[in-house]
């Protein structure tokens, strides 16, 4: 069916075979019932021939008159069809022969009874003469049955007619079949236009009302369609672009912030380091400078309390002694502000440190400091750390020394020093039982000279803890404490970078 | 079957035939013997024609009487067309073979053959036949006399026949044109 192509064919086609069907099975049982019907017209015309022969051969046979035999058998000259014809006699033998001019044929030697035998060509017939139930001889014919001849212009007129028949179905065929095919092809044409150009504005024409016409309607129906979704597909693709571009720009400007942000950043850094860096410069040369002048004060004071008497007029002696205080504490306070410059300049070196060793040292030296005052101080054994030596003896010394001050005051002051684990991370702690101070102050508690008790309660500068949160700092820890008055303080350190969302404890209560 | 039945009836006519057959067709030029197988032929023709005659009224259209030859003047004639009705098929007619000497003996025969042995008594005899619907067959030499019907002779060894219609016409008979076909001399 392929082959065929297109529509147009395969009408064209269909209505060709449908002809050529029915032809040939109209043609084959015509052809089959006037084979049967002049067969046995043939055959019935030599069963008469042969009768009448039978008949008027009787008086010749019993006579035995052979010229009259062969006279009633020269009578088949008027039928030109019979080819020969014979009487046998009684005893089976010839009696009286006719062949048809220049015809060739042979008699057989003995005829049949009553028989007729044909083949395509011709019909043999032989019937017994009878006469009162006695055999009187035997009668032959031979005639012509073009049987096959027949068939075969019949088979030629049938081709003949068919062939006519096919022609003038092809010629109809091909006026009618544009009912079917100009409604289609039109369809075709739009459809082949539409895919060619994409035009979906396009419509195809509706030649007929039948289902043609229905598929012309269901083809524009989805024309329109796909002309609509292509239309909203081409508008959201629009906004969709237009939304990119203003997404690009709100993106591009957001970078552009964001370097110069960077870019502030970096440059209020570096002025924050320098003004950093020169305020530390300012307070070291300061501290340095002040030594001196200290010194000065300091030592002649001395000198002039050794060269006046004992015994002063008044209160010389106690403005005197009240002179060395304070260049003794003056002299403290140099000492701590250089502590703080000097932990904030120099390199940091780690190295593995003891930490249980380094806090009993410290205890030590207090003890030795102020022998008169024991509190109970337990420090846990094992604690090890990776950090710089120097600045953790400061720590130490420094939260160690807060907590002796700080507990002095109780009936049985107690400091521990121990160590936690927080996931990977270790975390140290100072605790004592000592006075403590409301957690509303915990702000002011790492800035420098922010002290929360007053001087006469508990000695002291200020820039201890300043110090060591710089300390903690610089090593990537952090530092935090926990305390409410009267009720001791825990302060709580690492000294290494925190694991990613490690959370501290207690850091605030 | 066909075929048997073939051969029993083709062995029933040489039963019937066999002698005059032979005879005939070893054509032996003795003439005593071919006398005989003339006569023998011609005792068959003479049962055969009663088969062709017909006549309003007559022995030869009611077929519930016996057909009666009376043969006069040649025995052998008499001898073959005796055994001839003798041994006839059942389905034909029923026939009664006598010898006519005198024209008295003529009463209630139909068909008179008249030989070559009565030849002077003949005219007499076919003289009786005259108004009586009797068919009258001559075998004598010379032409056919006169109320003869059929006269036999012999022409080229073969036996055939005159036929005279204007006695038989007289006699009320008819004679079938299909043996007028085969008979030499129709009328006169």
């Amino acid at each position: 069916m392929r082959v065929l192509g297109s529509i147009r064919n395969k009408l064209l086609f269909i209505v060709l075979m449908t002809t050529f069907s029915a032809l040939t099975i109209a043609s084959a049982i015509f052809m089959a019932y006037d084979i049967s019907s002049y067969r046995s017209l043939r055959v019935n015309d030599a069963n008469t021939q042969l009768s009448l022969l039978a008949y008027s051969s009787i008086p010749a046979l019993e006579f035995e008159d052979k010229k009259v035999a062969a006279e009633n058998l020269d009578l088949m000259a008027l039928r030109p069809s019979v080819r020969a014809a014979a009487i046998y006699d009684a005893r089976g033998r010839l009696f009286a022969e006719y062949r048809r001019a220049g015809a060739q044929h042979d008699f057989p030697e003995l005829p049949g009874g009553d028989s007729i035998e044909q083949d395509l060509h011709s019909l043999v017939a032989t019937s017994r003469i009878l006469r009162d139930g006695e055999i009187l001889g035997t009668a032959y014919l031979a005639a012509d049955f073009p049987l096959l001849e027949r068939i075969l212009r019949y088979v030629g007129v049938l081709v003949l007619v068919a062939l006519a028949a096919m022609l003038m179905s092809a010629l109809v065929a091909l006026k009618l079949q544009s009912l079917i095919t100009k409604p289609l092809l039109s369809i075709v044409g739009t459809a082949r236009d539409v895919v060619a150009t994409r035009e979906y504005t396009r419509r195809a024409e509706k030649l007929s009302e039948d289902e043609t016409g229905t598929l012309v309607d269901a083809f524009n129906d989805m024309l329109a369609e796909i002309e609509s979704r292509r239309q909203a597909m081409e508008n959201a693709n629009r906004q969709l672009e237009a939304e990119i571009a203003k997404h690009a720009q709100a993106r591009a400007t957001i970078m552009q912030l964001n370097e110069e942000l960077e870019n502030k950043v970096q440059e209020r850094t570096q002025q924050l380091q320098s003004t950093n860096h020169e305020l530390e410069s300012f307070c070291y040369s300061v501290s340095h400078d002040l030594r001196g002048p200290l010194r000065s004060i300091s030592g002649f004071t001395q000198a002039l309390r050794e060269e006046l008497p004992a015994e002063l007029p008044g209160d010389a002696n106690r403005y005197l002694e009240r002179v060395m205080a304070a260049a003794r504490r003056m002299s403290q306070l140099i000492d701590d502000l250089l502590n703080l410059s000097r932990v904030s300049r120099g390199e940091l070196v780690r190295n593995h440190v003891d930490l249980t060793a380094l806090a009993r040292e410290v205890v030590h030296d207090l003890q030795a400091r102020d022998p008169d005052y024991r509190p109970d101080v337990s420090v846990w054994q094992g604690m090890r750390a990776e950090a710089d030596p120097k600045l953790v003896r400061i720590v130490f010394e420094n939260l160690l020394g807060n907590a002796w001050k700080f507990s002095a005051k109780k009936d049985k002051p107690r400091i521990v020093v121990g160590v936690m684990k927080d996931g990977a991370r270790e975390v140290y702690f100072v605790r004592d039982n000592g006075a403590g101070f409301d957690m509303k102050y915990a702000g002011k508690l790492f800035g420098a000279f922010q002290r929360l008790h007053g001087m006469n309660e508990f000695p002291g500068t200020g820039i201890g803890l300043a110090t060591v949160q710089r300390i903690i700092n610089r090593h990537g820890g952090r530092i935090w404490f926990d305390s409410a008055p009267d009720s001791g303080a825990s302060f709580y350190f690492t000294l290494s970078p925190a694991a990613a969302a490690a959370t501290p404890l207690q850091e605030s209560a | 079957m066909a075929l048997l039945a073939r051969c029993v009836s083709l062995a029933a006519l040489l039963g019937r035939y066999g002698v005059l057959m032979l005879l005939l067709s070893c054509a032996a030029p003795a003439a005593a013997q071919e006398s005989a197988a003339a006569l023998q032929i011609k005792a068959a023709f003479v049962h055969k024609f009663a088969t062709y005659v017909q006549g309003e009224g007559t022995a030869f259209d009611d077929p519930s009487v016996p057909l009666v030859f009376g043969i006069a003047g040649s025995e052998q004639v008499y001898d073959f067309l005796a055994e001839l009705v003798a041994t006839q098929n059942a389905g034909m007619r029923s026939a009664d073979v006598r010898r006519v000497d005198v024209p008295a003996d003529l009463a209630g025969v139909h068909v008179l053959v008249v030989g070559s042995d009565a030849a002077e008594e003949a005219d007499a005899l076919l003289q009786q036949g005259v108004g009586r619907s009797m068919l009258t067959i001559t075998d004598l030499p010379g032409p056919q006399p006169a109320n003869s019907m059929i006269h036999f002779f012999v022409a080229d060894d073969r036996v055939r026949f005159d036929i005279a219609l204007e006695p038989a016409t007289a006699a009320g008979l008819r004679l079938s044109s299909r043996l007028l076909q085969v008979a030499r001399l129709v009328g006169d």
